[in-house]
């Protein structure tokens, strides 16, 4: 079972508030292995983030076990855990005196002193990331210059910078046109690919997502269920995605139509 | 030092017990306060977060105004409270509170332009207070309050110089330990969280250095405005960094540098006057803030 980069069993999620437990979502159980690309898809406010946050750690999870490389969630100490995982979403206030190399080399920071003072292996890191995402040109200029695309990839490449076996990201194509959206999930699969990680995003491209991924986590009604996207297609489950609403997904051409 | 010798000793005395304390207490001043802006615009992510606007002055000048005014209230502990040390720990007490309950109700209200509001309002608060004990006061209590609040450089013996450098050191070793803490805060405390930083600890160590710079400065030196906000700006404008262990020195030098000149214009060359230390610095920093906004059309975190 070392394949086994991700278990989760009968987790339970929502928030808790006071004594008060709001629950979003239960019973989630479903295992994902080394090297794979994994969407997360679901209707808005189903709790595609809520779960991400989850599994990234971000927030407390109401019961259940989540095992990251056969370890639980919680046995691993914050520096540990930061070796493990990487996390983005871009949804952030970026002081703009901060450059993509000094935005990208914070990535570095599980594996530097107490100065975060960069090493040569860091150095190499930092390149390397910055090299695989495209940014070489761009390392000196102020992150509040950039495009909605070329932000993207500089927290993708933060991530890259943590050289972590697992990376996960809040809808990474969100502000972005349909090139860059296919760009950035180029990118995903072929980390996934070439250097054997397993990255989990949550989206609402659930039309690229299909052709790109290897496994799709569908959340509809309530539940949360692990497919391939080929049996993903086959099951009804794309219709039952949005209720009541004026589209519909069509097998054979893998798209959403409008009802007629 | 050349001339008759009654006229050398002068010069001494005025040199050693009166410019050189006062110029170290002006970098002192200058280069703390400035280390206090720059951890409070990281910890809130807020450009126009700083020492004097988030209240943490006022909180300092409640715990002095407890100790001059209070004292003569309670009695009998006068000479605990008149000393200037126990000025020093009363006002990092008072700027740690108020500190703390801004940072509590700032996890709750996202919004930044709210954060700066609640600070306003804990310095009413403070304010309040303050006035109350100032209506119950004696006289001469009142007057040393008002005197202290109009801040000064001068007035410090090398005594009290020798604990006003205590409290300052451990607020700096306490920022410089927090130094890789701060760049990651830059993005969010999930990013920070996510990067392996312990957010409780790390925000506990900012809070602290920040109070203790903030308490002693304004125990010693009165509250001092618009240098807290000020310094962190200008160094990002002349670093082009954000990088904190580059930040953080070139803000205490900065600080210094600039607080030493303040000091220098309120000696008012060729002439006896010295003009308060609060004017200046609010000549100085308000039009650099002003320019600052003005320029970038939004102030630069």
């Amino acid at each position: 079972m070392s394949s086994n980069s991700i278990e989760v069993k009968n987790l339970k999620i929502g928030y808790i508030q006071g004594k008060k437990h709001e629950v979003i979502l239960k019973n989630i159980s479903f295992h994902l292995t080394k090297g794979n690309l994994v969407s997360i898809i679901g209707a808005n406010g189903t709790g595609k983030s809520t779960l991400l946050r989850t599994l990234a750690h971000q927030q407390p999870k109401l019961s259940g076990t989540v095992e990251i490389e056969n370890t639980l969630l919680e046995n691993f100490s914050i520096n540990q855990w930061a070796k493990q995982v990487s996390w983005v979403h871009t949804e952030t206030i970026i002081p703009s005196s901060l450059s993509v190399y000094e935005l990208v080399s914070l990535g570095r920071q599980p594996y530097t002193n107490w100065l975060d003072k960069l090493k040569t292996t860091d150095s190499i890191e930092i390149e390397k990331a910055l090299q695989l995402t495209d940014l070489a040109d761009l390392k000196q200029k102020k992150c509040n210059t950039l495009s909605d695309g070329q932000l993207q990839r500089v927290f993708i490449a933060r991530a890259i910078a943590q050289n972590t076996p697992i990376i996960f990201l809040d809808e990474p194509t969100t502000h972005l046109d349909l090139h860059h959206k296919v760009e950035t999930l180029t990118l995903l699969k072929r980390l996934c690919k070439e250097y054997n990680k397993t990255i989990v995003f949550s989206s609402h491209e659930i039309e690229l997502s299909l052709q790109v991924c290897d496994q799709v986590l569908s959340i509809s009604q309530k539940k949360v269920a692990l497919h391939t996207p080929k049996g993903l297609i086959e099951t009804n489950l794309l219709n039952e995605l949005f209720q009541d609403s004026k589209v519909h997904f069509d097998k054979t051409l893998g798209k959403f139509l409008f009802k007629e | 030092m050349i001339g008759t010798n009654s006229v050398k000793q002068s010069w001494d005395q005025i040199l050693w017990v009166y410019r050189l304390p006062k110029s170290i207490t002006a970098i002192l001043v200058g280069s703390g306060l400035g280390v206090a802006g720059l951890l409070m615009q990281t910890l809130f992510r807020n450009p126009l977060a700083g020492p004097y606007v988030l209240g943490l002055s006022s909180g300092a000048s409640l715990g002095v105004a407890l100790c001059i005014m209070g004292a003569s209230l309670f009695g009998g502990m006068e000479f605990i409270f008149s000393q200037k040390w126990s000025y020093a720990i009363a006002a990092s007490l008072g700027s740690f509170v108020v500190l703390l309950c801004v940072l509590l109700l700032a996890a709750r209200v996202k919004d930044h332009m709210a954060i700066l509001i609640i600070g306003l309002m804990f310095a009413s608060i403070t304010a309040g207070v303050v006035s109350v004990l100032s209506f119950f006061a004696s006289a001469e209590a009142l007057q040393q309050y008002i005197f202290w609040g109009f801040g000064s450089l001068g007035n410090l013996s090398w005594h009290e110089l020798y604990w006003f450098l205590g409290f300052y050191t451990s607020g700096i070793l306490v920022s410089l330990t927090a130094i890789k803490a701060l760049n990651s805060l830059q993005l969010g405390e999930a990013y920070a969280r996510s990067m392996g930083q312990n957010i409780q600890k790390s925000r506990f160590l900012i809070i602290l250095g920040t109070s203790l710079l903030c308490g002693v400065i304004t125990a010693f030196a009165g509250p001092i405005a618009f240098i807290g906000l000020a310094i962190p700006h200008l160094t990002r404008q002349l670093f082009k960094t954000s990088d904190h262990k580059i930040l953080l020195p070139a803000v205490l030098l900065l600080g210094s540098i600039v607080m030493l000149i303040c000091d220098t214009i309120s000696q008012l060359p060729s002439s006896e006057l010295i003009l308060p230390i609060n004017a200046i610095t609010a000549l100085i920093g308000a039009p650099v803030i002003i320019t600052l906004l003005v320029r970038n059309r939004k102030i630069v975190f």
